[in-house]
């Protein structure tokens, strides 16, 4: 039998590509996300801090020390995490291909345009 | 730190809805976030439309939260057949809801009473009204007896035996049966004990007799369609 695939919430996701880059506070990160999404994500506190500990919880992302910002905590990828993240955007470039094989995509845009 | 929760006073008293060990890991953080943003906001409208974010995001994760914190000392601490029993018995109350709700259609499209609606002059009304919320009681009741003996075997505190933490599960459909047996019991008689509050004091015998008269004709009605 194929293993589950468990999908992350649209959410959880961003915030790991966020931190795929560099670790990053929690303001960076809804920045960050709100800038990849084109403004599509606002997160505020509750729904950032929810999804940190739901990821934290998961081991895909961990704390780190910033001697320089002690005020802040920092976040950044585990490598479960970044196995995760690259799973994830797979399945999203496989949808994407596969849609595009269909012929769905250009038939969506076109109807938006 | 505690300049945080000075320079947001009444946001910080309402983290405090948080389950404890979230306030305690994430309240710095969220606060510092919160400054964050109004910092780097570069108008009132801009802090406004923060604050209006902030006021929706506040209770959805505090209801999340408290839910994953609630469910999470269910999932962990409360036995596996308190848990099955409890979806059981609740299980056992579908018939009457969907029951109740084809009543209500059938009020409405067909502007039928209870009475004389094909619900009410099912033969299966028994079944419903009656067999099912007694076995559900019954077996709520029963697991939860059960837990209190084995609790009871393995730690001699009373606080372990008259906990309800573990067990909370039970009083859904406990409540739910002990609704219905009620309801059958004595909702002919509502309208002699839901008087004004002076009719009440001044013909307590009369409310008296007429409840007892009601409760008596209910039960003994129902008990014999239920049986013959």
């Amino acid at each position: 039998m194929a293993k589950r695939y468990n999908q992350l919430p649209q959410v959880a996701f961003s915030i790991l590509l966020a931190l795929s880059l560099k670790p990053r506070h929690g303001y960076e990160i809804m920045k960050q996300v709100a800038e990849d999404s084109k403004a599509k994500i606002k997160l505020a506190p509750g729904a950032l801090y929810t999804s940190i500990k739901l990821l934290n919880e998961q081991g895909l992302v961990r704390e780190v020390e910033d001697n320089a910002d002690t005020r802040r905590r920092y976040y950044e990828l585990t490598d479960a995490g970044r196995r995760k993240l690259n799973a994830e955007l797979e399945y999203y470039e496989n949808t994407v291909k596969l849609a595009k094989q269909r012929k769905v995509y250009e038939s969506v845009i076109g109807a938006k345009a | 730190m505690k300049d945080l929760n000075k320079r947001f006073p009444v946001y910080s008293k309402f983290l405090k809805l948080y389950p404890g060990a979230y306030r305690k890991r994430y309240e710095q953080e969220m606060l510092q976030t919160t400054a964050d943003m109004l910092d780097d906001a570069p108008s009132r409208s801009t802090k406004a439309a923060i604050w209006l974010n902030l006021a929706i995001d506040l209770p959805v994760n505090v209801s999340k939260q408290q839910l994953q914190y609630i469910g999470g000392i269910m999932l962990k601490d409360t036995p596996h057949y308190i848990k099955r029993n409890s979806i059981i018995a609740t299980a056992m109350f579908l018939p009457f809801l969907a029951a109740l709700t084809t009543n209500g259609l059938d009020k409405v499209i067909n502007n039928h009473t209870l009475y004389n609606s094909w619900v009410w002059k099912s033969p299966a009304i028994n079944l419903w009204i009656i067999w099912l919320p007694i076995l559900a009681f019954w077996i709520a009741v029963l697991s939860y007896l059960n837990y209190v003996a084995r609790s009871h075997s393995k730690s001699l505190r009373v606080k372990g035996i008259f906990g309800i933490k573990n067990a909370w599960p039970l009083v859904i459909p406990t409540v739910c049966a002990l609704f219905i047996f009620f309801a059958i019991a004595f909702h002919d008689s509502v309208h002699c004990w839901v008087q004004s509050p002076s009719y009440l004091a001044h013909h307590f015998s009369q409310v008296k007799q007429c409840s007892e008269r009601g409760r008596s004709f209910n039960t003994w009605h129902i008990v014999k369609r239920a049986l013959f």
